[in-house]
């Protein structure tokens, strides 16, 4: 029995029924059809809402070894370990005690300690853009210098000093954008678009398996 | 001469940093009050949300969470603030975890029952919180918003006791969807879910490097306005007379771009040199 | 009662013809005739990079993005990312070098782990497979980024492939392995995302290459076959905006017969 649900057969057509049930409801409109789509969805958030817990037992997994075997940072794992259990607990959906996310713990930590943190991150891009705009805009060869005077010109456009200098900035930044940006977006879209139709087919016809096991059978 | 002039090629990334660091601190310690010219897109955002007929219905949408407040909070800000200022009611729900905590501070600056609005909760505005499912979820919402969610964010009470959703159900109810966002879900889930099937008219804010992705649905005419970045709040903000995180921060934007530009002339300077040399 | 929802009939229609030229060409490689395909270099190097760390004597990061599988813009890419991870997990396995893969999102981890422990198991190194190398890091996008950014500060890997769906972080994470020395193979579909891999990474996939990865990798001719299906749906794209071009620029948007046609 063992033997036979661990057929790839069976993931396989899983796979087909549910992407079935996704694709033909948005194009015919069968009643059945659509409820069980429908219901077939809300057993997705049921199995992503169940799935949550891995990620924090992985956590508590990898960061309790590392307090355990006392290994190199090993304190700041206690840190990740301290706050996901006061976070997890302070915004437990029981408003009857106080918890959840209007809980005093829970909105300071977030405001105070979350937002900050994240827009730092967030902020810390502009570093890495700025190194990396100086290392790789360079006039080493033709396309080189087609990136150089396209990234230039509109890092000039969306700069108000540049604009209100020379209005010129924003009308050359504003062609880049209507035109070439437009036709490589659409192009790009496109084709990821078409991508992702041959993936869906040849998932349709079980030959494309890497999400499914490393490499073939 | 030139040994000075090659060294440009290859500045440490730490003087990089540093100079990005200077660049950007310098104008919000000290503001420079650098010239901000008002362009399209912050007047067709100003235009279209001026141009909602009163009693309308919209729903607002803050699709981002706290790594995007820097970006996207003032027009968030500015949003409400000119929505608060018309007869409209407004539906605020989010698709993103993060979107009710994100919207709890704006409320922590702007209160909607003082003055100068006077905005009645669940007559004027309601707020739904977050629902989960991300684009099935949108779906949902649009097909039936009391099958989707049960109660309000706010009180915690069925939608059904609110005058704001007494004659409002589906999207096609809707006069308008704004939705200020930073990823997925976002505009190309709004635009199959909302905008195909009931033809809602949408609007999105959204962080500048998401824009040029975004502009050919604002050609076709499938997104009506898009008001993309802080250098567009920050016109948002001059259009409403309302100065306030974006032209606190726009300065900035400026500073930055300039020391990009000057690097990226100085590392082709060295560059040729070099190569001069070499040759 | 109307089966076929209005306005979706033209799309619908498209959809099919894509599929069955996809459909075709696979049978056809299954009867032998497998069309050629041009060189994608950032496919190619994946071997090169693992190399590289194996005489490095470092381990390899593989990403898959950062998206999940639901949703349906992103969720191909993630797929597309555990594909090339699952050659990745196949290819370190053979010569014996640490395979690090971070994941954000959780129901995709047991998805990952199990793709690289099969792909160990079959390279007889099942024993040589470790769960925890199998990492999440935090769902939290820059929470993930921070993480991601210590793991190659610490680690200092030979090779960072990162292949999938991503946001900002994007430009950190790849800034980040060009500073340790990395060689970097990266891909996305995310059109934001693809000027900052360009320019910090190595190796690029653009967009739908991120797809054909899977199918080049493996090389397996009906895989390689649905490739040619995709240039049918290039070719009946060019075809149409052309005809639209023309037709509009002749007749006037109200007067176009195709975008009469389009929106049945």
């Amino acid at each position: 029995m063992s033997n036979i649900l661990r057929r790839i057969e069976i993931p396989i057509f899983l796979t087909i029924v549910a992407t079935l049930l996704q694709v033909i409801p948005y194009y015919v409109d069968i009643p059945i059809i659509n409820d069980t789509a429908n219901t077939v969805n809300l057993w997705v958030l049921l199995v992503v809402a169940w799935a949550t817990f891995i990620g924090p037992l992985s956590l508590m997994q990898v960061h309790g070894k590392t307090v355990q075997k006392r290994s190199k940072g090993w304190y700041f794992s206690v840190v990740v370990l301290v706050f996901t259990v006061v976070m997890s607990i302070a915004g437990l959906p029981i408003a009857e005690i106080g918890l959840g996310t209007k809980n005093a713990v829970y909105t300071w930590l977030f405001t105070y300690g979350q937002t900050p943190l994240s827009g730092t991150m967030y902020g810390i891009i502009a570093f890495f853009i700025t190194s990396a705009a100086y290392r790789s805009f360079r006039a080493k060869n033709i396309e080189a210098t087609i990136v150089l005077v396209a990234g230039l010109a509109m890092v000039m456009y969306n700069a108000p000093i540049f604009t209100a200098t020379w209005p010129g900035f924003r009308t050359i930044g504003q062609w880049i954008y209507d035109i070439p940006n437009m036709a490589t977006n659409r192009a790009v879209t496109i084709g990821a678009a078409l991508g992702a139709i041959a993936l869906a087919v040849r998932t349709l016809m079980g030959i494309e398996r890497g999400y499914l096991r490393g490499g073939s059978d | 001469m030139s040994s000075f002039f090659d060294k440009f090629e290859n500045i440490d990334r730490r003087w990089i940093y540093l100079l990005s660091w200077i660049f950007v601190l310098f104008p919000l310690i000290f503001p420079l009050g650098l010239p901000v010219p008002i362009n399209k897109e912050s007047q067709a955002w100003f235009k279209a949300i001026n141009d909602i007929p009163n009693g309308s219905v919209i729903v607002f949408s803050p699709m981002f969470g706290t790594s995007g407040m820097p970006e996207l909070f003032p027009m968030t800000l500015a949003t409400m603030h000119q929505l608060w200022s018309k007869n409209v009611k407004i539906i605020v729900v989010s698709f993103w975890a993060e979107g009710p905590l994100v919207f709890q501070q704006l409320l922590n600056q702007m209160n909607p029952t003082a003055a100068p609005y006077n905005k009645v909760y669940g007559v004027d505005w309601i707020d739904l919180g977050y629902i989960p499912g991300s684009e099935p979820a949108m779906r949902a919402f649009g097909e039936d918003m009391k099958k989707a969610v049960a109660k309000d964010y706010k009180e915690n009470k069925n939608l059904s006791e609110f005058p704001i959703m007494q004659n409002i159900n589906k999207a096609s109810d809707v006069s308008l969807v704004i939705s200020i966002e930073t990823g997925t879900p976002g505009l190309t889930e709004w635009l199959r879910q909302w905008q195909e099937p009931f033809r809602t008219p949408i609007i999105v804010g959204c962080i500048g490097v998401s824009a040029p992705g975004m502009a050919p649905f604002l050609q076709s005419g499938q997104l009506g306005a898009l008001l993309p970045g802080l250098t567009s709040s920050a016109e948002y903000e001059l259009l409403l007379n309302r100065k306030g995180l974006a032209i606190a921060g726009v300065d900035a934007v400026s500073m930055s771009h300039i020391l990009v530009v000057i690097l990226v002339v100085l590392g082709n300077v060295g560059y040729f040199v070099n190569r001069g040399k070499k040759k | 009662m109307a089966i076929l929802i209005a306005n979706r009939i033209f799309g619908l229609v498209c959809l099919l013809a894509i599929m069955i030229a996809v459909a075709y060409f696979i049978r056809r490689a299954q009867g032998g005739k497998v069309p050629k395909v041009r060189r994608i270099p950032g496919i190619d190097a994946i071997d090169e990079a693992i190399g590289r760390a194996v005489e490095m004597g470092r381990p390899v990061i593989a990403s898959h993005g950062i998206a999940n599988l639901r949703d349906s813009t992103t969720g191909p890419q993630t797929i597309a990312g555990l594909s090339v991870l699952s050659y990745v997990a196949k290819k370190c396995a053979e010569v014996s070098t640490r395979l690090i893969v971070p994941v954000r999102q959780p129901e995709v981890w047991p998805i990952a782990a199990d793709v690289v422990e099969t792909a160990y198991k079959m390279a007889g190194k099942g024993e040589e497979f470790q769960q925890s190398d199998i990492v999440f890091l935090s769902t939290e996008q820059f929470g993930f980024s921070s993480n991601y950014i210590g793991l190659l500060m610490r680690e200092k890997p030979g090779a960072n492939i990162m292949i999938g769906a991503y946001w900002a972080e994007s430009v950190q994470l790849a800034e980040t392995g060009n500073r340790v020395g990395a060689m970097q193979i990266s891909g996305t579909a995310q059109t934001s995302q693809i000027p900052f891999f360009l320019i910090s990474t190595d190796y690029c996939l653009i967009g739908e290459e991120i797809y054909a990865a899977g199918a080049y990798l493996t090389n397996e001719a009906p895989l390689i076959a649905s490739l040619a299906g995709q240039d049918f749906g290039r070719i009946l794209a060019i075809i149409l905006g052309i005809l639209g071009s023309l037709l509009t620029t002749a007749l006037t948007v109200a007067g176009n017969p195709l975008l009469t046609v389009m929106s049945w």
